[in-house]
């Protein structure tokens, strides 16, 4: 019977994961679609949508994003297309992945069973449900430093365990700028917590010697002005600017990835980055927290003690020092902690249960709940939340196909270019050819992102609407609160289509100029 | 841990004081304003499945979330030390209620509480906790700060027995 129920557990949660993987979230944010248009465009001929040759960070929007994730998925694209699930299927596998790592970690630092525990309740959780259904680099970087993690507690049993960890850390710098501090930290502050357990031989210095040589571009691209735009978005500690002395800051900031509040209550509050109504783990999981947190503190100098400690004293300081309040895609190398702390409490509460019955039924209740919880708040984030996630694009290009050879303008955020552009199927050899005016020399220099974005006959962007009037059959594509009703009545456009989202709100208003 | 009568009624007292500054200063969970079902509704309306829109999104789920929301916002120390700055809400405004400084303090309280598995400030706390979020923490929150204090006082005192 716990066989049937762990089964089901699994199944479920796997489904859970890719069950309309294509349509939930409805649309690509915008970070996604850029990463499946480079690696569509890389597949094609080895160069980027400017036409750099393999770059070694994506400029994208001139936040040169890390380049594990695109190169990844150019595999996918190439044999099975440029559409969203393809853009999504190595989150989808990472975050599987790192699930089944959780288990061999925790299996073999206390037993099977907590393993099996903590791994379902990474694979139930919403926080790693949502990153594993989007293009997330975070979470690659994440199944890296699982895959590292679980070479540290390996290490015990055979010293060249640690060369896997030295490169799967150092792969997680090529993917999410987090992990540019937290895997160099976690090493060595597990090399230093561990130092009587290991016995230190040639092959410790061997591998930091190749985790020091990998990760060498990935550090040195931090001095660079690619480097600086992407820490300079994210440190505002200037009290000046603030208000507040920074070391406030900081420890309020850091205190958030441990609040109860945002863990079982309060989702991230950035957009694409939440369920609606869900937040990082279900509310009722905070019994199992506080369960967990005793029995933590109890067993604090075992080996599984000390290893959940780590991960969540490290886990955060990167996202801390960032501006955004309990960036949760930040902190995701928290999770596998936070779930194997809940797990301790689950099993200490479960071991409470005596009556076999009981406890299948408590965890069956358990299992429906979350299921109703994950799809209900799956269903609203694809009728929803489309608008969050740039919903419509696709529809929005469908439409446009229809009216050829007119010059069409976007005046919609400039980021969204990639969404079209991977809607329209746009050729990647024209794109590059479209962009055959930037100066490739100042490929990881240039922050500058203009404000307009062309390509073939698509301008996105701010657009002078007045200015576009004047090209002859030019088209208008414009957000519903980005204009006003009276606006095309007044200057005389003509209703052409508009795009809705499931629920029947217009995400795209479309006119003709003239 | 056995309770002697005298505190028993102590508590009940208290959680009677409780309930009472709730009625006299605050709104309790069950108001739903026309938006808020609305809101409901809408939200009910976007999952496909309608039996399992209505086990979602309900009365019930709306009052539940209403309590949690003063509960979770209780169990957050950021609520007291930094409630709503902008690190935490973003556009959130300055509501500190207990000088940030404290917070080390704090800290440390809780950490020497655990250790000295010293259990009766935490209790109290939560049994409070449990009756104000019923009502709204941010018209109660003082009646949870003298707990914050003793926290912050419990190592100092300890210290001062040494």
């Amino acid at each position: 019977m716990e066989k049937v129920i762990l089964a089901l557990a699994i199944i479920m949660g796997i489904f859970f994961r890719v069950w309309q993987i294509d349509k939930i979230p409805a649309g690509l944010a915008m970070d996604e679609a850029a990463f499946g248009y480079n690696a569509w465009s890389i597949a094609t001929n080895g160069h980027d949508e400017y036409g750099k040759f393999l770059p070694l960070s994506f400029r994208s929007f001139a936040d040169f994003k890390l380049p594990a994730y695109g190169y990844l998925t150019v595999g996918v694209v190439k044999f099975f297309g440029p559409e969203v699930w393809q853009t999504r299927a190595i989150s989808v596998v990472a975050g599987l992945v790192s699930c089944f790592l959780l288990y061999l970690i925790i299996k073999r630092l206390a037993d099977k069973r907590l393993g099996i525990i903590a791994s379902s309740i990474m694979l139930w959780s919403p926080w790693g449900v949502l990153f594993s259904r989007g293009a997330f680099e975070g979470n690659l970087g994440l199944f890296f430093l699982m895959l590292g993690a679980y070479g540290l507690v390996k290490f015990r049993d055979h010293p060249k365990y640690l060369y896997l960890t030295a490169v799967s850390f150092a792969l997680a710098n090529y993917s999410y700028i987090t992990y540019k501090f937290v895997g160099f930290i976690l090493l060595f502050v597990w090399l230093i917590a561990y130092r009587g357990v290991h016995k230190f031989s040639k092959s410790t210095l061997v591998s930091v010697f190749i985790f020091l040589i990998i990760s060498a571009p990935a550090y040195l691209s931090l001095m660079g002005i690619s480097g600086n735009n992407r820490i300079g978005s994210l440190l505002k500690l200037d009290p000046a600017q603030t208000g507040y002395p920074a070391v406030i800051q900081l420890t309020s900031s850091y205190l958030t990835y441990f609040s109860p509040r945002n863990l079982f209550f309060r989702s991230d509050p950035v957009r694409q980055r939440h369920f609606s109504d869900l937040p990082t783990f279900y509310p009722w999981m905070f019994v199992l927290w506080l369960a967990g947190v005793a029995v933590w503190f109890k067993t604090r100098k075992t080996e599984l003690a000390k290893w959940i400690g780590i991960v969540l004293i490290v886990g955060p300081i990167p996202a801390a020092i960032s501006q955004d309040p309990f960036a949760t895609l930040r902190a995701i190398p928290m999770l596998p902690a936070h779930a194997t702390l809940l797990a301790l409490g689950a099993e200490k509460l479960l071991d409470a249960v005596r009556q076999k019955f009981v406890k299948r039924i408590v965890i069956a209740t358990a299992l429906v709940v979350m299921s109703i919880s994950l799809y209900s708040a799956l269903m609203v984030m694809k009728n929803g939340q489309a608008a969050e996630w740039n919903g419509g694009v696709e529809a929005l290009a469908k439409k446009l196909i229809e009216y050829p050879d007119r010059t069409v303008f976007v005046d919609i955020p400039h980021d969204v270019y990639p969404n079209l552009a991977l809607a329209l199927r746009y050729r990647p050899e024209a794109m590059q050819k479209d962009n055959a005016d930037f100066d490739l020399e100042k490929y990881y220099s240039d922050p500058v992102f203009p404000e307009t974005i062309a390509f073939g006959w698509y301008k996105v962007g701010k657009t002078d609407r007045s200015k576009a009037a004047e090209v002859p059959g030019a088209l208008l594509v414009v957000q519903p609160e980005n204009t006003s009703a009276s606006e095309p009545r007044e200057r005389g456009w003509k209703n052409a289509f508009e795009i809705n989202d499931p629920s029947g709100k217009p995400l795209f208003l479309v006119y003709e100029l003239n | 841990m056995r309770m002697k009568r005298g505190a028993w009624l102590l508590l009940v007292i208290w959680c009677a004081v409780v309930v009472g500054g709730g009625v006299v200063f605050s709104k309790n969970i069950f108001q739903m304003t026309n938006l808020d079902l609305y809101y409901l509704n809408t939200t009910r309306g976007y999952v496909e499945n309608q039996t399992i829109a209505r086990a979602s999104y309900n009365k019930i789920t709306f009052y539940l979330n209403h309590y949690l929301d003063n509960f979770f916002a209780g169990m957050d120390i950021n609520y007291f030390f930094f409630g709503g700055h902008p690190r935490e809400v973003p556009g959130g405004n300055n509501d500190f209620k207990i000088n940030y400084w404290l917070i080390y303090l704090f800290l440390f309280g809780v950490y020497d509480q655990f250790l000295n598995r010293e259990t009766r400030i935490v209790a109290l706390y939560f049994i409070t906790l449990l009756v104000v979020s019923w009502f709204s923490i941010d018209a109660l929150w003082f009646l949870l700060v003298p707990f914050v204090y003793l926290t912050v006082l419990y190592p100092i005192r300890a210290l001062w027995k040494k």
